[in-house]
This record gives C-alpha cells, structure tokens and sequence, in this order.
C-alpha cells in the first residue's frame, strides 16, 4: 500500500510539473513570437526582465548603448529589408588601432587590441573574426599598420624605474600570418625602435613610415622603408619640434604645427630631397591637417569664434569669382580633419564625421578627453564640393558616435571609425550604384533627416 | 590674435627720366599690410611733407594698366600675384605747378612665419599643443619666404627682439631663440627684423604670446587598459569594481621642473589628505562599504620652482553594488 500511494503522489507531481511547463512555454512562445499582440504585450510587462523580442525601446538597435561597456556585438540592422546593417559593431573591445586590407580579392579589416597587443582579422564578407597574432603586449597605445596590414608599429608606454618618468616606446613589427588550415596563430615580430618617438605616420599606401624624434634643439625626423630591412635614415632636422606629421605616398611629409583653439597654426610641406619646407596653410587658429595620398589636396580646420570650420587646400587651385586663383575654399560642415578619411576608390570624395557642437577650445578639450562630441555622418565631392548626408546616428540607430581614426575600406563602401567615448571599432555602410557617381543626392545645406530610415540610401528622395 | 607689424618694400626705383629727381624722397608710400604675401590684398598710401599731393594729379599703374586716377587719388588697392611672380607699380604725379614725379614701386609676395613652442610638459601621445604658463620657456622659430613657397633659413639675418627693447639675439641664420614668459595672463611680444644679405630686402614680424593657466586633467587607469586618455573623470563615476585608480595628468607644468620630480602632487578624498602609492600621479581608491553619496576626490598640482604654476581639479566617485 504505501508503495501504491508514493507512485499516487509520483504521477500527480509529475502531472503538475509538465502542466507548468506546458504553461511556462506557452507564454514564452507567445511572448517570444507575438510581442506586438495584446497577450503578449501583457506577459512581458508581466516579466520581470520586460518583453521578449523587444530588447531595448531603441527599435533595431543591437550595438551598445552609450557609456556601457559590457552590450552585444553586432550590428544595427534594416529590420524592413533584412540588409546589411547600416552600423555595425565590430569589436567589444577596445582598439589600438585598425586599418583594412585586401587578401585574394577579399577585404579584411585587421585590429589591434588595446589590452594585450592581440591581433585579429575580420572577413568583410562573413563579418567573422580569426585571431591572427597572440603575441602578448599589454597596453597598447596606439598602432598604426602599413605594407597591406602586414606592418604594425606598436606604441606603449613604459615606467623607467630610475628617473619614475614614462618613456614612449615604438614596437616595429612584421606579422606572420597563421599558415592556411592550421590551427595555430601567427606572430609579430620585429624590433624596437627609438624611445620617445613623438610621432608616426605611415603613408596611405603602406610603404613608408615617418617617425619623429625630439633631440636637443629641436627635431629629428626619418624614414623607414617598410619593406625592407634597412636601417631608419634620417631625412629631417629642424629647430622647431612640435610637428605632426603626415608622409605621403611620394615620400614628401605634410608637416603641421600641434594644435590650440586660440594659437594660429602652420602647415608645410617638407621635401626630403630639397630639404625645403613649402607652406601650405598658415594662420589658421586650432589648425590640423588631412591631406590624400598624393598630397595635393588637403582637409583643414580653423577654430572661428568656437565654430570649428571644415576647409580645402588644393596645390592645383580654385578659381575665385573675382578671377583669381585660390588655394583654399571652405567646406560647409563642422568638423576636424581627423574625423575624415579620404576615398580609396574614389580619390576625390572624402568622408567624415561632423558635429552641431561649438566650443572655442576645440580640439584641445576633444584631445584631453573632457568633450565628446556626437557625429553625424557625410560625404563630400572635393571637386564640387558637394556635400551628402550620409547618416544621422541618433535619429537612425539612437546612439551617437564621436568618430576618431576614421578609414575607407570595400571600395569605399564601407567607412569604419573608433568610437572615441568606447573605444570600439565600428563600421558604417555607403551605398552606392556601381560605377563612380555617388549613390545620393547632394544637399548644399546640412538638415537632418525628419523621417526615421532605415538605411543611408532611404533617407533622400 | 597674431599682429603683423611688418615693414619693408622689395624694390623702391626712380624712373629714370624724372623731371623733379630732387623731389621724389620726399614722397613716402606705405604698404598694409606691410609684408603681403601672394595673392593677398594690399593698400597703398603715399604722403608728403614736402609737396602737395592734395592739389596734384596722381595715376596709378600696376603692371603698365592704369587702376587709378584722380587729383589727390593718394590711394590705391591691389593685389599681389603667386609667389615667384612681382607686380610693378607706376606712379605718376603731376603737382598744381605742372611739376611731374615719377615713382616705381615693385610688390613681390613675402611672408615671415614665427612658430613657438612652450617648454612645458603634455602627457604622452597628446595631439595638442603645449601652452607657456608662467615663468615658463618658449622656443621661437622663424621661417622667412621671399619670392617663393620655400624657406632656407640659412640664407637670412635675423635679429629678435623681445618685450620691445630687449636684443635676446641676432645672427645669420640664427632662426630659433628662446624667451622667458612672464605672468599668467599676460602677452610677450617678439618681434623679428629679417634681411637678406646682398639685396634690398628688409621684413618684420611681431607676435604676442599669451601665457596661460596650467591644468589639470584626471583620467581612469585600469589594470588592462592602461590610462583612458580619451575619457577624461569629469563630474560623477560610477563603478562597481572593489577599488578605482586615478591618475592625474598635469598639462602645461614647465618641462624641466617636471623632469626633475619638483612638482608637488596632493590627494584629496572628501577633503582629506590621502597618501598616494610610489608614483603620486596615481591613487588607488578602495570601495567603501555604506557609501550612499559620492566621495570627492580632489588634485592638485603645484611648482614650487614657479610658484604660480598651480593646478586643481575635482572629480566625484560613487561605488555602487
């Protein structure tokens, strides 16, 4: 009897506990799959953690929100047409520096991470990510790539436990690639370069780097072929030390005074083999400078009044209505120049992330980390100097970028940045008609989108 | 913010068949600017103490094209050409007399450049420019073109002056010197005379360099990450970590006081003194249990080398479960 009674209370428990479940899935399934629906919509207010299905009110967004640094690791998708998304987070982690190369005609994106000097690889087409170096260097300030990403120089700081001064150190390295099919990873390696380096720049296509070293009296500049293994040979002393610099693809370095809101500026164009300095731009307040491969145009700023101005040089020149020749003309957007990245596959465009605000100590306050800034995406023609929203973040995905490190990749289809406030790597998606013309209309005047789109391409009639 | 107060003409030649030779001295033109560069707009004003010139009749030429004409027309704009290229300018005067001066002036574009430096400490890997705070040294440097993009130096004489009268030196191609800045908030000016050894040729340049305040600018350091130079600890953090580190980053402390470890960091948690680790830059601050309301941690940064270089910030910490 007793063994008939606890197989009673046996079933009945089991009845109970698959009764529960039956229930509990239900309103799962319901919840889960038909959230908009009045049932729905009262079970997820009755759970605790909120609707399933509906993640977050910012409808679509799948990216991080701001200022949290732990979120998800995707993108930001057209829920309409199932497209690529317009943004897309590519890291979760923060970057020391990326850039994007081409390998049997795919595009990778290869990155840096800060914490530990890691490098990974990301299909562009699969948007997958393969660890390719596991060479460990914690900290990792910044890193600056070359020779179709197969480069890197590596900067991070280092205490001396003498003096108790940080000294700068500059890590050249060549990357080893993990062989195909193997499951292994690949390896830097390389060699340090002189402590304290106060810049780098390597040229747009990857062959050259710069490097500037202060000495006593002033500055000492060199150039290392990167697909050699020669020795750094110095190509520049001058007096003046406070340069950042910029070499371009014909070895000529773009040398432009370090900015302040209130200072007047200069930019020069050093030749290594003349060993002259030919001016570019002078006098411009909170000057910084982005010039294109070949050097002959190039992105300027002036801080006006706390109105930072977008301006062009271009060495060819401009014709002024009064006839005369002109070297620069302003460009109606609010930006510096290293929120922009000149086209790839179509040189005259360039790109950038511009913003609203005002503030008369731009760039130094954006420098020192107390301003962020929230970006709006364009594009601009440097011939017509016709300028193309491309996207406003907030109104499209509900979250600002502050866009810093900006470059082109997917033959100029795809524009990647560093969100400056995480430090993430993010990718925005141009669309564009096949051949050269761009894909959307221009608009002189700069008004964001009333409607809320979906996609780039959507947003202009 | 930069005032150019420059003087020089290229070329000043007499025609050579003035019917008044005597006279031409004593009409004096002056160019504003003073130093124009290419493709830059330039008045020209002449005057005289010794003729008339409000009674005359004045033509201008620039470059054989009349521009200009008129009694007491003693004005004219124009404007330069690229560098590499001179504008000629013809003047004609014909006084009440009938007495004719002839006088040529030839405009080629010239610029000086003065960049400084401060010689005071940023971080590492700060894109800005340091500032001069007070008692702080700058680095001037001139580059001087005439006629052409290109500047060597080398080729000039440069004499430089600072707070008006004092020779801090002069050399050829002595293109560099360094000035002492006085107290925050006001100017220094320096000014440059530049010649060009075996020519005709004189510039000028003056500029005033403001001195500023020192500052001071805390950032989160994370075990991983390093310091978050790009996210500056403004205002309130939050954080749900057992301890935060902090590190403080002065900007614009003179760089050899610096170098030699004589700033003077204080730690401040809700007004009171705290202890930093080895390197005073840095405070680690461990959670408090209870915390209901933000601690306020307080740094501050002084050079008693130069005493007015001071520096103080504040920035809130609340940790949280």
């Amino acid at each position: 009897m007793p063994e008939e009674s606890q197989h009673g209370k046996m079933k009945w428990v089991i009845i109970a506990i698959g009764a529960i479940t039956l229930i509990a899935l239900s309103l799962w399934l319901v919840a889960r799959f038909a959230p908009e629906s009045s049932v729905g919509k009262q079970i997820g207010e009755a759970l605790p953690f909120g609707a399933l299905g509906a993640e977050s009110p910012r409808s679509g967004f799948a990216g991080n929100t701001d200022n949290e640094d732990t979120g998800f690791f995707g993108g930001v998708f057209n829920e309409t047409t199932g497209d690529e998304p317009l943004f897309r987070q590519l890291t979760e982690r923060e970057i020391a520096g990326a850039t994007t190369y081409t390998r049997d005609g795919k595009t990778y994106v290869r990155y840096v991470l800060r914490e530990n000097g890691f490098i990974y690889d990301i299909d562009t087409t699969t948007w997958e990510t393969t660890e390719i170096s596991n060479t460990f260097l914690p900290r990792v300030y910044e890193a600056v790539f070359g020779a179709n990403g197969n480069a890197v120089v590596l900067r991070y700081l280092k205490l001396d436990p003498l003096t108790r001064r940080d000294v700068i150190k500059s890590f050249l390295a060549d990357i080893t690639p993990p062989e195909t099919g193997g499951d292994g990873v690949g390896k830097l390696r390389g060699r340090d370069l002189l402590d304290n380096i106060s810049a780098v720049s390597i040229s747009p296509d990857g062959a050259l780097l710069f490097f500037l070293l202060p000495i006593d009296g002033g500055v000492s500049g060199s150039v290392v072929y990167l697909t050699s293994d020669d020795e750094p040979r110095e190509v520049l002393r001058n007096s003046f030390s406070e340069w950042l610099p910029q070499i371009l693809n014909n070895g000529k370095i773009v040398l432009t005074t370090k900015p302040s809101a209130q200072i007047p500026g200069f930019s020069y164009l050093y030749d290594p083999s003349t060993q002259t300095l030919t001016r570019l731009v002078r006098e411009k307040n909170g000057l910084t400078t982005l010039g294109n491969g070949a050097g002959d145009r190039i992105l300027f700023n002036n801080n006006i009044g706390g109105n930072v101005t977008l301006n062009l040089y271009a060495s060819a020149g401009f014709s002024s209505e009064e006839g005369f020749k002109i070297y620069e003309t302003s460009i109606p957007v609010t930006t510096l120049p290293e929120k922009c990245a000149w086209g790839v596959e179509h040189p005259k465009m360039f790109y950038c992330g511009t913003f609203q605000e005002s503030s008369k100590n731009i760039p130094d306050d954006w420098y020192q980390g107390s301003l962020f800034l929230k970006d709006t995406m364009w594009m601009v023609d440097a011939e017509t100097a016709e300028i193309t929203l491309l996207a406003d973040p907030e109104k499209e995905v509900q979250r600002s970028f502050d866009v810093f490190q900006p470059f082109m990749g997917n033959g100029d289809r795809h524009f990647y940045f560093v969100d400056k406030q995480t430090g993430f790597l993010w990718v925005m998606r141009i669309d564009r008609p096949e051949g050269n013309t761009p894909a959307l209309p221009t608009e002189v005047v700069p008004p964001p989108p009333e409607e809320s789109a979906d996609t780039a391409g959507s947003m202009i009639n | 913010m930069i005032r150019v107060v420059q003087s020089f003409i290229l070329m000043c030649a007499l025609a050579p068949l003035t019917s008044f030779a005597s006279g031409i001295d004593l009409v004096n033109f002056t160019l504003n600017p003073k130093n124009p560069g290419a493709f830059e707009e330039v008045r020209i004003n002449m005057e005289s103490f010794a003729v008339d010139l409000n009674t005359a009749n004045i033509a201008w030429y620039l470059d054989r094209e009349k521009i200009g004409e008129g009694l007491a027309k003693k004005e004219v704009t124009v404007r330069t050409g690229d560098f590499g290229t001179f504008s000629t300018l013809d003047i004609v005067i014909i006084l009440r007399d009938g007495t004719r001066m002839d006088k040529q002036l030839v405009i080629t574009p010239s610029e000086i450049d003065v960049l400084w430096e401060a010689q005071t400490y940023t971080p590492p890997f700060y894109k800005g420019k340091a500032l001069p705070t007070f008692k702080s040294n700058v680095r001037l440097t001139a580059f001087p073109r005439v006629s052409k993009l290109e500047s060597d130096p080398k080729q000039f004489y440069f004499k430089w002056t600072a707070n008006r009268s004092q020779n801090i030196g002069e050399a050829l191609a002595k293109n560099s010197v360094v000035v002492p800045m006085g107290f925050e908030g006001a100017t220094v000016p320096v000014t440059v005379d530049v010649t060009l050894p075996g020519q005709n040729w004189t510039g000028q340049r003056s500029i005033f360099i403001p001195t500023q305040k020192p500052r001071v600018v805390l950032y989160p350091h994370e075990p991983l990450l390093g310091t978050r130079f790009h996210t500056a600890w403004t205002g309130e953090i939050k954080t749900s970590n057992t301890e935060f580190v902090a590190y403080a980053a002065p900007y614009f402390f003179s760089l050899e006081d610096m170098v030699n470890n004589r700033l003077i960091y204080t730690w401040e948690i809700n007004r009171k003194y705290t202890a930093p680790g080895l390197d005073a830059r840095y405070l680690t601050i461990p959670k408090m249990e209870n915390q209901t309301i933000p601690m306020t941690v307080s740094f501050r940064t002084q050079n008693p080398s130069r005493i007015l270089q001071d520096g103080r910030t504040q920035s809130k910490l609340l940790f949280t479960e």
